[in-house]
């Protein structure tokens, strides 16, 4: 079972990281940075080509820190970029990896990254995504039995804070009942917005993780202190901390935590 | 061609304002240079991308479209349109390499005679400066009609 | 309707340059509703290509011709005469008429003078938005009238995605959010169950090509098969 998942049924309060793949074949700087923060955190997001950004698959990535960071990880799979075929086999490529946490994505839109005039696919949206994969941990796919059966934990995302709530609640309700076992925000940019989606979506039956990023050129600080008032506000089950620009400072910053 | 050059200009007026300057610009003696034919229209609005183009095809060394001030027009905004229009086929006239340049719009009143005469004034200059316009006096060329005689023969 | 926008002149003028006599043909139908491609826009473009001809001292000449719609056969007959006595013919059909131009004339060499941008409405004088990605499985009783796969730039089935903002789309922050639009529009109108079952997965085999058939002709046709 999911060190993850069990973390977040046992723990007051937990701490996950993004990291992205490197824009390179060379896999080592992320593995290590992943293995010095193995036993702080209670897990690694592995991106998925973030910002429609190419780079190193995930499926890679995750499999290597997997093997060798220690960290226990959880892969982002976006729709964007695969239709319904590439996703089954990922999925199944992720599970032969090692990999049993899953962030299920639709994924940022093609025109906000760097190649633009790429093909969108989004041939499953990520309600769909989330059924496929709930379907697979039963051993079965669209199209019939699978070998065997790809018992991942599912994440979803989360946007509290886009307005107007109604349709964001709307959504959040079939992410649920697809299968998402617990959720990650969108980086936060205060506490106000979360507060009111928690009093539009009421009791939630999956634990809520708070994004929270520093964002390019910004200071670290800012962020840090949105962590502890999440914290000390008790809206989330825990932090998720990015550092899109400067990864190498995540170990310093979850030691500030 | 050794001629001199005197461009011709090509002037589409609406009656009720710039023709009637024109007019009255004529019974105060305004001098102004003689190198316009006026083409009298009921509104500016009448006025067709494909006329502008089919007169520079025909040779004209510039044309000039003038309407009512804004605001003044006798069928309330033909002389809007007529603006848009212009402002369209000069950018066509760009793309097809003879420049819009030799195009342009203007609004003059019923009782603005100087603005008329100094409107021809400053579109015989542009025409001076542009030099002729190469279309339909480098040499005869035949029509897409004599093409197809041709072909038929 | 089919909405098209005329193609760069300087693509134009270079597809129709190897040709001495051009037919510049129009569509009476769709493109000429959207400004594109009728009579008076082939009248324009036949002029514009000439002008650059002679500027360009190129010896082509260039016909206009107009037809209801270019893509029907009945329509399309009419041209046989002027399209016999010309070397090209440069279309501003839509893409399925000009299509059906090279088919009904295959030794003609036809060429493509508007880019066929979408099915849409007619928003205001000049402005057109797209509202149809004909995908051959309407969802728009479900969704209000308001079609997520046209209107969302990921096609989200089952809301929005999370780039939504003020009622705003991420490609686009002037752009309405199409799953905004879908809720509003729902609530509106007392049909927010209507958003509770999630939405499978869609039938993409509407990649091949379509062909239809209506139900009075089917007899006739399937002999044919």
């Amino acid at each position: 079972m999911s060190k993850f998942k069990e973390a977040l049924a046992a723990k007051d309060f937990l701490l996950t990281v993004e990291l992205d793949p490197p824009r390179g074949p060379e896999l080592g700087p992320l593995t290590e940075l992943a293995g010095q923060l193995a036993g702080r955190v209670d897990a690694v997001v592995v991106s998925d080509n973030r910002g429609a950004r190419a780079r190193l698959s995930p499926l890679l990535a995750g499999q290597a820190l997997v093997k060798h960071s220690g960290a226990e990880v959880i892969m982002t799979l976006t729709c964007r970029d695969r239709n319904r075929l590439a996703l089954i086999s990922d999925l199944l490529a992720a599970a032969a990896a090692g990999v049993e946490n899953l962030l299920l994505v639709s994924g940022d839109f093609v025109s906000l990254g760097d190649q633009p005039g790429t093909k969108p696919v989004y041939d499953l949206d990520s309600v769909q995504l989330l059924q496929l994969a709930a379907q697979m941990a039963q051993g079965r796919d669209p199209a019939g039995e699978l070998a065997g059966p790809t018992p991942f934990f599912l994440g979803a995302s989360l946007a509290p804070e886009a307005r107007p709530l109604g349709p964001q609640v709307m959504k959040l309700k079939k992410k649920l009942a697809a299968g998402a076992g617990f959720l990650i925000t969108k980086p936060l940019r205060g506490l106000a917005g979360l507060k009111e989606f928690a009093a539009a979506a009421g009791e939630l039956p999956v634990k809520l993780i708070a994004g929270v990023e520093v964002a390019a050129g910004a200071e670290p600080a800012e962020v840090l202190s949105l962590a502890r008032e999440v914290k000390a506000a008790g809206l989330a089950a825990g932090v998720h901390l990015a550092w899109p620009e400067q990864p190498q400072r995540l170990p310093d910053l979850v030691g500030q935590l | 061609m050794g001629e001199k050059y005197e461009p011709k200009i090509a002037a589409l007026i609406c009656t009720y304002c710039t023709y009637t300057a024109a007019d009255m610009a004529g019974s105060m003696r305004l001098q102004y240079p003689p190198n316009v034919r006026v083409v009298k229209l009921l509104c500016t609005g009448k006025v067709d991308v494909i006329y502008l183009l089919e007169i520079f095809k025909a040779g004209a060394d510039a044309v000039m479209v003038s309407g009512c001030e804004i605001g003044d027009c006798h069928f309330l905004e033909g002389n809007l349109r007529a603006k848009e229009r212009v402002a369209h086929a000069k950018t066509l006239l760009d793309e097809a390499g003879l420049g819009g340049g030799r195009l342009e719009m203007f609004h003059i009143g019923a009782s603005d005679a100087p603005k008329w005469a100094q409107a021809v004034l400053t579109m015989t200059r542009r025409a001076l400066e542009l030099g002729p316009n190469p279309l339909g006096r480098s040499r005869p060329r035949p029509a897409a009609a004599q093409i197809v005689e041709e072909h038929r023969a | 309707m089919i909405v098209a926008q005329r193609k760069p002149f300087a693509e134009i003028a270079e597809a129709a340059a190897g040709y001495r006599r051009v037919l510049v043909a129009g569509c009476g139908t769709c493109v000429a509703v959207c400004l594109t491609g009728g009579e008076k826009e082939a009248g324009i473009l036949a002029a514009q290509l000439d002008i650059a001809a002679q500027l360009g001292e190129r010896e082509q000449a260039f016909g206009v011709a107009c037809v209801e719609r270019q893509c029907d056969r009945e329509f399309l007959d009419e041209l046989a005469a002027q399209v016999a006595e010309h070397d090209a013919v440069l279309s501003l059909a839509c893409g399925a008429g000009i299509q059906f131009l090279a088919e009904r004339y295959p030794d003609t060499p036809v060429l493509a003078g508007v880019n066929t941008t979408f099915i849409g409405i007619n928003n205001d004088v000049g402005v057109w938005g797209e509202r149809c990605r004909s995908c051959r499985d309407c969802l728009l009783s479900v969704t209000g009238g308001v079609c997520p796969i046209a209107l969302c730039p990921k096609g989200m089935l089952n809301g929005p995605c999370g780039g939504a903002e003020d009622g705003k789309c991420e490609t686009d922050r002037e752009r309405d959010c199409a799953w905004t639009l879908i809720y509003q529009r729902l609530e509106n109108t007392g049909r927010l169950a209507n958003l509770e079952p999630i939405i499978t997965a869609r039938n993409h085999q509407a990649s091949l090509p379509g062909r239809q058939v209506h139900p009075a002709y089917e007899r006739r046709y399937s002999a044919h098969e």
